[in-house]
């Protein structure tokens, strides 16, 4: 029950993310720059940091009555300045150029309804009215590019570009997730209106787990695509990009959305002060202990902060393939150099013996290297029945790595060889059995 | 604290509207905790207050009708007011003018069937509701009906349960008998509340996944 608790406090709630992290972290100037996108965007800017470009700007109603909408290009998003989360956010897919003349244009949404200049005027007039800005203050509306889909995210993002948002704390990336459009978001990626949301490995960049509708899902709802194992493109310079973002906007608890476009590659569509808890269930991780970790690490430079969010946080994948590498392969039959008590090495040949915990050398070749000396003692069930074993403190070299151990002392003169190496002293190694299988005996 | 009490109901204070005063910061608190520790949603804490407010006034058998009532009304309404593309204040006003104006047929109703303690009912909580319905159609437009309706039958609930304990007998006797304790223990409540860090209830449920998977560090 205790160790249920104890995992649970490592999750990530809404009390601790306000009162430990958003609250000492991020002062209000920070948070008024991250809810005005404009604003953003101007910080980013200064700093060289790529976004998404901006076509037009209706901030009242006498600029909309002024508005050109032939200037327009055929796609593009209609965003409020202030909105969150997604509320107010139209994507424009194409132009069809109708044959009425008082109706020249007509854009198309993600569900192939078409809007034309008195719908588009509608709904700016109602991001204008504040209608999804908060306290329903009069707003701004911003005319951005829509950015063009990368041939990898095709499949999995349903009439939309899907985003990447990554944690940053004391200029760590923490967490991130990418967010895939689906036909009920309308072409938008944030999860709460029908996105989902895929976990993505800090180290690798490539995708785990997802989450849809606060449920965890393994493939694609239609197309039953797996979620896991894409691999994201130009991650490392996706993790630049936030760690930057958090240096320019001094957001110290900052969830950033990043695009990727075809063509300019990772480009900040905005900053969010108070990024959401859903990205946990995406990455089947618990959030608290990264910030945590992260807490008080001392961050010298950006190359520094992703190399720590790598080993820090990066997954199970990471695991694996740390585990690989570094690993000698050796066969079953493998020759051995045993250290004796005047540290000489005496050469002869080992069984690997994955099916054996300890390793086990017979008592006359023990004799002979003097390695007499019994540190232990153990009750022992083997092929040969109960006994008693002694256990001795062993040395030996297999395939250039040296091994320290303690080893059984059996009296092996009825088998084939003289020791056998178990699972306990096998970590550095990968058993073949394909390998060295004519080695002499 | 007791002098302070009877002080004001010697001059004329009646002693309903004492308990009343206390009411607020009692209700308050309990919406602070559901939303704090338990996770439940609702509409922030002045709806669910001032509906439970309503129902002080008019009762609960009619104030969780007329909640509904409106509520209905409302997301009906908005449903047919999208059609005609009207901006979103002036159809905003629309719907509260025909609540507003189903609330007087359901008066005529009231007087047909002689249900004369509908009649009677203080109109101002009845305005409010309606009000208040606004927020149901606004969250309705923001989070899709579904969760707008989870929202507000968890308001509704809250409202409920507001209700209930603000009369029960114990706790005004209490409250009217210790004020001053009453009050410096909200305040000490509330605090705690403000810097409690632990997961809320429906957390549990959400991360309940996430949980399970989490490995502890090795010593």
């Amino acid at each position: 029950m205790s160790r249920y608790f104890t995992k649970t406090q490592q999750v990530l709630g809404i009390n601790e993310r306000n009162i430990k992290y958003i609250k000492p972290s991020n002062n209000k100037r920070a948070i008024r720059v991250a809810d005005n996108k404009l604003l953003t965007k101007r910080i980013l800017v200064e700093k060289s940091i790529p976004i998404a470009k901006t076509f037009a700007i209706a901030r009242n109603r006498n600029e909309l009555i002024n508005f050109n909408w032939d200037d327009l290009p055929k796609s593009f998003v209609l965003k409020p300045n202030r909105g969150t989360a997604g509320d107010g956010v139209m994507i424009l897919y194409g132009k069809i150029k109708k044959k009425k003349e008082f109706d020249p244009f007509v854009w198309v949404k993600a569900d192939k309804t078409r809007m034309n200049v008195s719908l588009l005027q509608e709904h700016t007039l109602n991001i204008l009215d504040g209608q999804y800005s908060k306290g329903q203050l009069p707003d701004s509306a911003i005319f951005e590019e829509r950015l063009k889909l990368l041939r990898i995210f095709k499949p999995y993002s349903y009439r939309g570009v899907p985003d990447i948002r990554v944690i940053v704390y004391n200029s760590i990336p923490v967490m991130a997730e990418l967010r895939l459009p689906t036909k009920e978001s309308d072409g938008r990626s944030n999860l709460h209106l029908g996105g989902i949301g895929v976990g993505i490995d800090m180290a690798t960049g490539t995708t785990t787990s997802a989450v849809h509708h606060g449920k965890i899902i393994k493939y694609l709802p239609d197309t039953k695509l797996p979620l896991s194992g894409i691999k994201i493109p130009e991650w490392r310079n996706i993790l630049e990009l936030a760690i930057e973002c958090q240096h320019a906007s001094k957001v110290g608890f900052l969830g950033v959305d990043i695009g990727m476009d075809r063509e300019k590659g990772p480009v900040v569509l905005e900053l969010n002060a108070r990024p959401g808890l859903s990205i946990q269930l995406a990455n089947l991780s618990p959030l608290g202990v990264r910030l945590e970790k992260a807490r008080g690490l001392k961050v010298k430079s950006v190359k520094q902060a992703i190399r720590l969010a790598q080993d820090l946080f990066g997954g199970a994948i990471e695991e694996e393939l740390e585990e690989l590498s570094g690993r000698r392969i050796i066969g079953i039959k493998e020759p051995i150099e045993i250290i004796d008590n005047k540290g000489e090495k005496h050469k002869t040949t080992a069984k690997i013996d994955t099916g054996a915990y300890r390793t086990s050398i017979c008592s006359s070749l023990a004799k002979e290297l003097g390695l007499i000396e019994t540190v232990k003692y153990k009750k022992v069930r083997s092929s040969l029945g109960k006994e008693g074993r002694s256990i001795i403190d062993l040395s030996f070299i297999l395939d250039k790595r040296t091994v320290s151990t303690e080893a059984f002392i059996a009296d092996r003169q009825e088998l084939k060889f003289d020791i056998i190496v178990g699972r306990k002293d096998l970590k550095k190694f990968l058993v073949d059995p394909s390998k060295n299988i004519l080695l002499k005996e | 604290m007791t002098s302070i009490v009877q002080y004001m109901t010697t001059h004329g204070v009646p002693e309903l509207s004492l308990v009343f005063f206390l009411v607020i910061p009692i209700a308050a608190t309990v919406i602070t905790f559901a939303r704090q520790i338990l996770g439940v949603k609702s509409f922030g804490l002045y709806i669910p207050l001032i509906t439970t407010l309503a129902f002080l006034s008019i009762g609960i058998k009619y104030g969780v009708f007329l909640f509904v009532i409106t509520v209905v009304i409302g997301s009906i309404l908005r449903f047919f007011l999208r059609k005609t593309h009207l901006l979103y204040l002036p159809r905003t006003a629309l719907t509260l003018i025909t609540i507003t104006i189903c609330v007087y047929i359901l008066f005529a109703f009231a007087i047909y069937f002689g249900e004369t303690n509908f009649i009677q009912i203080s109109v101002f909580p009845v305005l409010l509701l309606i009000i208040l319905s606004e927020k149901f159609i606004a969250t309705q437009i923001r989070l899709g009906n579904k969760k707008a309706t989870i929202i507000t039958i968890e308001t509704l609930i809250l409202s409920i349960v507001s209700y209930y304990l603000i009369t029960w007998p114990f706790l005004q006797n209490i409250v009217l008998a210790y004020p001053l304790i009453t009050i410096v223990l909200l305040i000490v409540i509330n605090v705690w509340f403000g810097k409690w860090e632990g997961l809320r209830l429906t957390e549990y449920f959400r991360f309940d996944k996430v949980i399970k998977r989490t490995k502890l560090p090795k010593k």
